[in-house]
């Protein structure tokens, strides 16, 4: 969803498989309309206490009705969502985040079965967090249960978290990304090749058995066609749901060290430079007194906080999903207004799906008041030989304000990036930084870290309302 | 002429939702055949208990 304003109600073009209503944009909040087709069944919702009960566990976003103009003659009503303060993808997700999201979705399908509902949609684009909490925001994703009828989201529930969390868990926690090639989530038989029979008794059903199914039933014609329709009673459903939550609640993410898992005990900082670099960074952020800010590189999340003291809201990216997930942990605990999401700087997420407009990039998600990109530079600039200009190009068209640390190449840091490869940055050097910078932003302040020769400035983005 | 390709999951769905439902029965019958015991055990060593609380006698 993207959340800019506008001053004529905008449809939100991913909502346009949804024949229950429609998600649009009016004065920069989201809004949601509810068709003539759906009266019956956002009725039942709201008066069976099935509503009550989903608010009461978190599970689904609360609303209120509105009485702002539909965007359509086919609508029955408008309803004004609680608001999400950042759209997230699942392929932005660490495994923490994708295993919650999918235990929120079986429990919204349990919770609709005992008031005579089910979950039509297990998509996990229907789930968001919300100081830290993930939450149902597809308010029409509940139909009426019908006796004897499976589970129509079933396959797309496995598709979206099971296979992801599965090959995360037992293959390897990249294989999240296969999310961004297949935007109704991985197909089984994929995930059945890849898992090579790996995850016990649990994948056998889920992942392999259901791939076979599914390829077997494909085509028409064959002898197997089947002659009448299956019919599974609400305890069998009900005691399937169990299965599911037990088996996700028991998916573990491996042991793996990567690169930044331990990050902040392997940095060149003694106590008293961190110490001053973070009384620096606030008292950039206490100047500018920005609502938004996006961290790249953020890691655990320890920079990240000096913005929530200052109220802001935060989006936390890092390239490695271990400090993702760390800093999730904290964020799941604590309901610190901060989203953790897993981010290469050198391949931000694009635009997806039908006319490359259903899932939006990073960059149209929203335009942050300030970016924190710290000790981050020189991973840009050398490991992966982005020249200066380009990147404070990129950065000047994402944010107004820019706080950024310059990292020279005698720190021993960098060093280690060029000990293995030929010296082919002669411009990267803090003029050459200065130079580069200064044609898109203009410097507010600049300090050096004692002990250190590391420079952190806070820049301005030129030509730009603020 | 193309099935649902959904329909796979349906089909399926009847299998593990039977094995689910199977395993649920199985623990709830065992779960009933403890508390039967149970029951029996504690009153063999309780016969006197009628369940008072003797502390405030």
């Amino acid at each position: 969803m993207t959340q800019m304003n506008s001053i004529v109600p905008q449809p939100e073009f991913s909502s346009f498989r949804d024949v229950s209503g429609k998600v649009f944009t009016w004065n920069g909040d989201v809004y949601r309309q509810i068709n003539m087709c759906y009266k019956q069944k956002y009725q039942h919702l709201m008066s069976s206490g099935l509503y009550s009960m989903l608010q009461k566990e978190g599970i689904l976003i609360s609303h209120v009705e509105s009485q702002i103009p539909a965007l359509t003659s086919d609508a029955f009503l408008v309803i004004h969502p609680d608001q999400v303060p950042f759209i997230s993808y699942p392929y932005e997700w660490c495994f923490g985040q994708l295993k919650t999201a999918a235990l929120v979705t079986l429990m919204a399908h349990k919770r609709a079965l005992e008031y005579g509902m089910i979950l039509k949609d297990a998509s996990a684009y229907n789930i968001q967090f919300i100081l830290g909490n993930a939450i149902l925001i597809d308010t029409l994703s509940f139909d009426m249960y019908e006796e004897g009828f499976p589970w129509v989201a079933y396959g797309q529930f496995c598709r979206h978290f099971l296979a992801p969390l599965f090959l995360m868990s037992y293959t390897d926690i990249r294989l999240s990304q296969l999310l961004r090639i297949y935007i109704d989530g991985i197909p089984l038989d994929l995930a059945s090749k890849l898992l090579k029979g790996k995850g016990g008794f649990d994948a056998l059903q889920h992942i392999h058995w259901h791939a076979k199914a599914t390829q077997k039933y494909a085509l028409a014609g064959k002898e197997n066609t089947p002659k009448k329709s299956v019919k599974i009673s609400r305890f069998q459903i009900q005691a399937m749901i169990d299965s599911l939550i037990r088996i996700v609640e028991k998916l573990k993410m491996p042991d793996v060290l990567t690169e930044w898992g331990n990050y902040y005990a392997n940095t060149n900082y003694t106590d008293l430079a961190s110490s001053e670099k973070k009384g620096l960074v606030a008292s950039y952020l206490a100047a500018i007194k920005p609502e938004t800010v996006w961290d790249f590189g953020a890691n655990d999340g320890t920079y990240s906080r000096l913005a929530l003291a200052e109220k802001a809201k935060v989006v936390a990216y890092d390239i490695d999903l271990i400090a993702v997930e760390r800093n999730y942990s904290a964020v799941k605990l604590s309901h610190e207004d901060m989203l953790p999401l897993l981010l290469d700087l050198t391949n931000p997420s694009p635009s997806i799906g039908f006319a490359n407009k259903e899932r939006v990039s990073l960059d149209q998600r929203q335009r942050p008041d300030c970016i924190l990109m710290l000790a981050v530079i020189h991973h840009l600039a050398i490991s992966n030989n982005l020249p200066l200009d380009m990147i404070a190009q990129w950065l000047h068209s994402l944010c107004k304000y820019l706080i950024i640390e310059f990292v020279p190449k005698n720190d021993s840091q960098v060093k280690i990036l060029l000990a293995t490869r030929d010296d082919i940055f002669p411009d990267y050097t803090q003029n050459g930084f200065e130079n580069d910078f200064i044609r898109w932003f203009d410097i507010i302040e600049k300090n050096q870290i004692t002990g250190s020769d590391r420079i952190i400035y806070s820049l301005k983005s030129k030509n730009m309302e603020v | 002429m193309y099935l649902d390709p959904g329909f796979g999951s349906m089909a399926i769905q009847l299998i593990i939702a039977c094995i689910a439902g199977g395993g649920t029965l199985l623990v709830l019958f065992r779960q009933r055949i403890k508390s039967f015991f149970f029951k029996n055990m504690k009153n063999n060593t309780n016969p006197g208990d009628t369940g008072s609380n003797d502390t405030n006698e």
